[in-house]
């Protein structure tokens, strides 16, 4: 007897007992569909907590700032701020340098004079839009957006700048409150104009006069961004250039001037770096280095092992559950294959009379089996999926709602996989007892008891 | 059989569309990254392009830039508070030569206030195009007085030096007098307005 000639049998069998059938892959569907949910949902969920707690940076990043560490910076998760000390391209190569840092991410600002467009017209009655928004200074932050993604940015509206782009710009949860908006309001200024108004100093003829000079950007999103002071992020060239013009001042022996100059650029050439390592256990030993160079820092390192642990319990508290649900439903697999041997003990004395081995037999039942588990396992994760599409639409409208970044539903393909083979193997294993048994049937005793 | 079939076809779509899904979606940034500085625009001038009277954020330069130039403009303004054609020559020409600006424009409305002398407004103006356009491609844009600015004699002095001046040193006149808003903030986007029609204009 072949392979094939099990699965043509098991394929009639469960065509003959095809209501049987049915409600057995529903029980499997059912519990491989709670299993898959459940991890989906945790996954999702797991995601979501990191992505705020790094705020949607990698989670081994850690912010260099432009000053000395003060004492005890290494016991706290924030930067335990001393003297300023600017960061330049040297000390940006030596941090580079460290052992356990797989990339730097450099972050310039500039004081930017801005003008905001007239307040966007807001849906909600019960909110009085504000009648003129007064031009205000800020702060402009340019990074590398070629690498945005290594940066603790999160996207709450719209999209990010393109890379070197000198007219983009996104806006950050405290440009919202400069012109009276909320974060819920974000997708209101997305397209919107803003003016930037980058300072100078121009001695001639005795006297010095500030002039401005001006560019013009669209909002093109806005962003929850920790590490990138101010309410502007765009490119270094957008910032670079502001900064240049700053600097440009004609200060000559004027203090007043210089102060006024230096405020305005800082000393740093770079305002901050954001430091990416190579695993969660690096941050420790990196933050280290950094400190006995001489730059506080910040991490949320306690932080995020607090809520990895709290996780991985709930994690497996959820996966417990699952896997009782899909042991119910391997007793009902092994409850319909023993009915199965008892109604077909004839068939089973017809096969053995006729020259089938005991392997014969087991192979029929446990490739029924087999088919049976396989079959709710694609209906129950197909299912499973679908349910966390549904209870993520629900979750995400709750959180827009709240003007916070919505969970990613995703289907990883070990859950495909562990959701369709892992039934498949429970069904196998709930099928041998049942197979063993008509295997060690003995022809006659089947044929008379039939 | 047929109800067979159609729970076969379901588990078949089921999975098709699971395993879909399996992949991840970027959304593709169609934009195009600009690089480089925008052309730069300069203003030079007295009260009215300082914004003295209308403030100087609704400065009629600064309503220019804001409304009628492309966004990849960047602009600077040297206009002050007071200053006549002779204050332009002395303190903002240099300082516009050195930004290498490619659009300078250049009002002269405290001239016929304070009723300067043709000739040494003559001079003077000359003095500041020709040093814009020497061995640049600076386009400077020069706005005739306008009528109410000073005593209707002098007013027709100064254009007649106004349109001289543009032909000899090759800048352009910009016609303003059908200005006739008395408002300073609309006033501002009147001369706006004949400006951008003037850059708008074939040379």
């Amino acid at each position: 007897m072949t392979w094939a000639d099990s699965f043509v049998m098991a394929v009639r069998s469960i065509r003959r007992r095809f209501g049987r059938a049915v409600l057995t892959v529903a029980a499997v569907a059912l519990a491989a569909a709670l299993l898959t949910s459940l991890l989906i949902a945790v996954g999702a969920a797991r995601s979501r907590v990191f992505a705020a707690v790094s705020k949607g940076g990698p989670l081994t990043g850690i912010q260099v700032l432009p000053s000395t560490p003060d004492f005890g910076q290494l016991d706290s998760d924030s930067a335990k701020i001393g003297d300023p000390r600017p960061i330049d391209e040297a000390a940006r190569r030596r941090i580079a340098g460290l052992r356990g840092v797989k990339s730097v991410v450099a972050l310039v600002s500039s004081s930017v004079y801005v003008v905001a467009p007239p307040p966007p017209k807001l849906n909600d009655p019960s909110r009085r839009a504000v009648a003129q928004v007064e031009p205000f200074q800020g702060t402009f932050t340019g990074v590398d957006l070629q690498r945005a993604g290594e940066l603790p940015v999160t996207v709450l509206a719209g999209r990010l700048p393109v890379p070197r782009s000198r007219h983009e710009v996104a806006v950050t949860d405290a440009y919202l409150r400069a012109v009276g908006l909320r974060s819920t309001d974000a997708n209101a200024v997305l397209g919107s104009e803003v003016e930037f108004g980058a300072p100078r100093l121009f001695a001639s003829a005795g006297t010095s006069t500030i002039r401005g000079r001006w560019t013009r950007s669209t909002i093109v999103a806005v962003v929850a961004a920790q590490g990138a002071p101010g309410e502007f992020i765009g490119s270094f060239e957008q910032v670079r250039a502001a900064r240049a013009w700053t600097a440009a001042s004609d200060v000559g022996l004027d203090r007043e001037a210089q102060r006024f100059a230096q405020e305005l650029t800082g000393d740093s050439p770079y305002s901050g770096l954001f430091v990416v390592t190579n695993g969660f256990d690096s941050v420790g030993p990196v933050r280290a280095a950094i400190t006995r160079i001489g730059f506080s820092s910040s991490a949320p390192e306690s932080l995020i092992a607090s809520v990895r642990r709290y996780s991985q319990v709930v994690e497996i508290v959820l996966t417990a559950i699952g896997l009782i649900a899909l042991g119910i439903a391997a007793l009902g697999i092994a409850n319909a294959m023993l009915a199965a041997v008892r109604e077909r003990r004839r068939e089973i004395g017809v096969l053995k009379a006729i020259g089938a081995r005991d392997r014969d037999v087991r192979r029929v039942f446990l490739v029924e089996a087999g088919l049976l588990g396989i079959a709710g396992g694609v209906a129950g994760t197909a299912f499973g999926y679908v349910l966390a599409r549904l209870v993520g639409l629900v979750v995400n409208n709750y959180l827009s709602g709240q003007g916070l970044t919505g969970v990613h539903i995703g289907l990883p393909v070990v859950i495909v996989g562990a959701g369709i083979f892992g039934s498949g193997l429970l069904a196998l294993v709930a099928g041998t007892l049942p197979a063993q048994r008509a295997a060690r049937l003995p022809a006659r005793q089947a044929m008379g008891d039939g | 059989m047929k109800a067979r079939r159609s729970v076969v076809l379901l588990v078949a779509v089921a999975l098709s569309g699971t395993l879909a899904s399996c992949t991840d979606r970027k959304e593709a940034n169609s934009a195009t990254p600009e690089q480089g500085r925008g052309s730069l625009y300069v203003s030079l001038g007295g009260d009215d392009a300082y914004g003295g009277r209308s403030g100087l954020l609704t400065a009629w330069p600064q309503v220019l830039f804001r409304t009628r130039l492309p966004i990849t403009t960047e602009f600077v303004n040297l206009a002050d508070r007071r200053e006549g054609i002779s204050d332009v020559r002395r303190r903002q020409v240099e300082p516009a030569r050195e930004l290498q600006p490619d659009l300078v424009t250049i009002t002269v409305t405290d001239d016929a206030e304070r009723g300067t002398d043709p000739a040494v407004f003559e001079a003077d103006l000359d003095a500041v195009v020709r040093r814009l356009r020497d061995g640049t491609t600076t386009r400077v844009l020069i706005a005739s007085v306008l009528p109410d600015a000073g005593a209707p004699e002098v007013v027709v002095q100064l254009n007649a030096a106004v349109e001289r001046i543009a032909a000899d040193a090759g800048a352009t006149v910009v016609d303003l007098s059908g200005i006739s808003a008395t408002d300073p903030t609309v006033r501002g986007r009147e001369i706006a307005a004949a400006f951008a029609r003037t850059i708008a204009a074939p040379r």
